[in-house]
């Protein structure tokens, strides 16, 4: 056996892997970040400021309603403030749970992938894939974008380097390039032709 | 148990065995991963349905596939998701019931549990970019008021196990799982791990995690009185550390034995361990599960991933420690230095071909006793990692030594293992672990060995034994503990001639230092330890026998007896010296 496998060179090994892999999907579905991109409809830095929960109109379900201050648009357009939903939160004595969530602290810095839902309310796409946090390092006096350990198949493939292949941060200057670029890459929609209906 | 060995020299024996770790084999051993809820930093403890049956309703869409059109047709919906609620009825307090199909569509706050696969708006919003989500109402008294699961519309479900479809039992399984009040878990092998790939059917039948977690939740009187509870706290440089996963290992076997997180003031609490001889290991969540798989129900961030993986009492020498059934043993503390992980496991594949395509995932997978396969291990730069530093834990397995391939998958690296699982394997999950001297990475749990489904008389040896005159004295079995075999025995190596060996066994293992090195692995009274006559040998040529026949009795199949002997040794401190112990399981 051990003589048969070494025939197979571990480059082509490799491809096949990747070839043939079996999305590993969590809970969430996956979504690295050419998708996230390519996805949202909005793609923005900002602050985050006050949360409320309340039932989305329409429905017995409690969102949370978190308020941003955009510092800075990638995709799409935006007013200076507005306000992005999330499933889950507290309203009198009913706490709604769900799993994979983002959550928000009030003044955290926050780099969000953003798209509406169904019921019309701007969420962040991909729930914990489209949320990243932006930190300042006050020693270079950088910005950094911070990477979830238990996300890297959202950025690996677009942040690994030789030295290191896992990334757990990039400056936000490089992550924005990257994040433009993907934008530009991503295929554009058509807009149907207008006609007379 | 000097009786219980004389009833079964005397062929005697009635039903006092004890089962095979508190239950009959194949049972699953209980573990706990319960993570509690917390707001506001503080923990909460865990969400409960509260009241004698826990009703769950099914759109009527489920048993007419032609509104769900992700859904395989001849899939059997309904079924399949009552079945996947059973496994946690099966195991603990729960009483689940099936309440039939409604017309009902949308997850609502509405006192109505519905799993619903229906494409609406309200749904949809709810399930964004998941397979499937669970909504769990619960008041200010934790009581859980209203729970919803939603399956995708937009994604491809199957009950025919369909290599390109995701399996409704599973999926259904694990979210139940989150509807009755049960958080991820860091074990890869549990159903409660967050991730689950195409095809895969494993997280069907729940783990011996799932197990400890929902008792944890819904605790049976039977499992109290037969598990212990290991607590601790977690500290680094005098600060308490929040999000590390402690996992408790069987010193018997090297399965995991139980698995907890510790909580903001650096706590933790492992519950639902059998009895006997653990070792403790705390890991960071640097993944494949890290803190953003947990972070909606500990509502705060912060969790230290600063440390490498550690054993409680080193990595190179770990201590043992000792559970007892309905007995808490405290202050279990892990002390971590603050020095990041630098290695890790992230992804396994299992590859029974050995050649060709592979593919590998985050979570784990089941193997049986008697299969032999290859391994994928995949991590940063593993390709590169020398062999003789991977290894797979326990009783009843032969991973590598050599691995026959290696190369890269994005970003990391893999190598392949040749793995066998022996027929006598203990089921449970195992660890992978890579081990270079100066660090260690641990993939936890990430193989469950399931049960033999036909076991055969089997015998085993596990713990150290204290060194003699004439070396560390052994004991083995001679022959097989097979039903009605009149010339099976007990055999000591090591011994001082003319001195004595005694024998001891038990239906339980145990762990007790006795002193002077002695370690004692049976559980029995310490006074017990040494009996004026009736199981001892005489030493000759540094060996001792003591014919032990099975006796002919159909009802010991599948039980076992722990085992082991000590020598007088005049020429030691205390007199003495012992064995290792020896496991005994009867078919």
């Amino acid at each position: 056996m051990k003589a048969r496998l070494f025939l197979v060179p571990s480059i082509l090994l490799a491809l096949l892997c990747m070839s043939t892999a079996v999305s590993d999907a969590t809970i969430l579905i996956k979504k690295d970040l050419s998708q996230l991109a390519a996805e949202a409809e909005l793609i923005v830095i900002a602050k985050v400021g006050n949360q409320s929960a309340r039932y989305a109109k329409g429905t017995r379900v409690i969102f949370t309603y978190t308020d941003l201050t955009i510092e800075r648009v990638l995709k799409g357009s935006s007013d200076k403030t507005m306000t992005v939903a999330e499933v889950g939160g507290k309203v009198g004595d009913i706490t709604l749970h769900v799993e994979s969530m983002p959550k928000f602290r009030e003044g955290e810095r926050v780099l969000l992938f953003i798209k509406k839902d169904t019921l019309g309310q701007q969420r962040v796409h991909g729930a914990i894939q489209g949320k990243f946090r932006v930190v300042h390092n006050f020693a270079t006096h950088e910005d950094l974008v911070l990477f979830d350990k238990g996300l890297r198949y959202v950025t690996n493939n677009f942040f690994a380097t030789k030295g290191d292949k896992s990334p757990t941060q990039v400056s936000l200057s490089e992550f924005q390039a990257k994040v433009l670029e993907l934008v530009k890459k991503s295929p554009k929609k058509t807009a149907k032709k207008g006609g007379k209906k | 148990m000097k009786t219980l060995i004389a009833l079964l020299c005397l062929g005697l024996i009635a039903p006092v065995f004890a089962a095979p770790n508190g239950g009959p084999k194949g049972e699953a051993k209980p573990l706990a991963h319960v993570i509690g809820l917390q707001q506001s930093g503080a923990n909460i403890g865990p969400a409960r349905f509260v009241g004698s049956t826990v009703t769950f309703v099914y759109n009527d869409a489920v048993n007419n596939l032609p509104a769900i059109p992700n859904v395989e047709a001849g899939s059997l919906v309904q079924s399949a998701c009552t079945t996947a609620a059973q496994q946690w009825e099966n195991v603990s307090a729960i009483s689940f019931t099936d309440g039939g199909t409604v017309a009902t569509q949308d997850s609502a706050n509405d006192g109505i549990n519905l799993v619903t696969f229906i494409n609406s708006a309200t749904n949809n919003a709810i399930v964004g970019s998941a397979l499937a989500v669970s909504l769990v109402f619960f008041n200010g008294s934790l009581e859980i008021v209203d729970a919803d699961i939603i399956f995708n519309s937009a994604t491809s479900y199957t009950t025919l196990a369909t290599t390109t479809r995701f399996d409704i039992q599973g999926v259904a399984t694990h979210e139940f799982g989150h509807t009755f009040g049960l958080n991820h878990s860091a074990v890869a092998s549990a159903t409660m791990f967050p991730t689950t790939s195409a095809g895969a059917t494993d997280a069907r039948g729940i783990s011996v995690d799932d197990v400890a977690g929902i008792n944890g939740v819904y605790q049976t009187i039977p499992n109290f009185w037969s598990t212990g509870i290991v607590t601790g706290t977690i500290t680094q440089s005098g600060s308490n550390v929040y999000g590390a996963h402690v996992v408790a290992r069987s010193v018997v076997d090297g399965t995991i034995g139980a698995a907890a997180m510790s909580l903001p003031d650096g706590t933790y609490s492992i519950s639902g361990l059998a009895p006997g001889p653990y070792q403790i290991y705390v890991e960071p969540l640097d993944g494949p599960v890290a803190d953003s798989n947990i972070q909606s129900s500990f509502f705060t961030t912060g969790k230290n991933t600063t440390f490498q993986t550690t054993f409680l009492g080193g990595n190179a020498t770990p201590t043992t420690i000792r559970v007892q059934a309905a007995t808490v043993t405290a202050n279990v503390d892990v002390s971590l230095a603050a020095t990041a992980q630098t290695v890790n496991l992230v992804q396994i594949g299992d590859f029974p071909a050995g050649t060709g395509s592979f593919s590998v995932s985050a979570s784990g997978f089941e193997k049986a006793p008697g299969d032999t396969t290859f391994v994928v291990v995949v991590g940063p730069s593993v390709d590169t990692f020398a062999d003789n530093q991977f290894s797979m834990v326990g009783q009843g397995i032969t991973f590598g030594p050599a691995s026959t391939g290696s190369g890269t998958i994005g970003s990391n690296g893999f190598k392949i293992f040749p793995l066998t699982v022996a027929s006598n394997a203990e089921p449970g999950p195992r660890d992978i672990v890579y081990d270079n001297g100066s660090e260690m990475a641990i993939y936890c749990g990430v193989i469950e060995i399931t049960p033999n489904p036909a076991p055969s008389a089997t015998s085993f040896t596990f713990g150290a034994g204290s060194a003699g005159t004439a070396g560390t004295p052994a004991l083995s079995a001679v022959g097989s503990p097979t039903i009605n075999n009149a010339s099976f025995a007990l055999n000591v190596s090591n011994g001082v001639n003319g001195e004595t060996a005694f024998f001891y066994g038990a239906g339980q293992p145990d762990f007790l230092d006795l002193g002077n090195g002695v370690l004692q692995w049976v559980s029995i009274p310490k006074d017990d330890l040494f009996p004026a006559a009736g199981f001892n040998a005489t030493i000759s040529s540094g060996m001792a026998t003591l014919p032990f026949p099975i006796p002919n009795l159909p009802s010991i199949a599948g039980f076992r007896i722990y085992l082991q002997a000590g020598l007088s040794d005049p020429g030691m401190a205390g007199g003495v010296s012992s064995t290792n112990c020896l496991v005994l399981i009867f078919q």
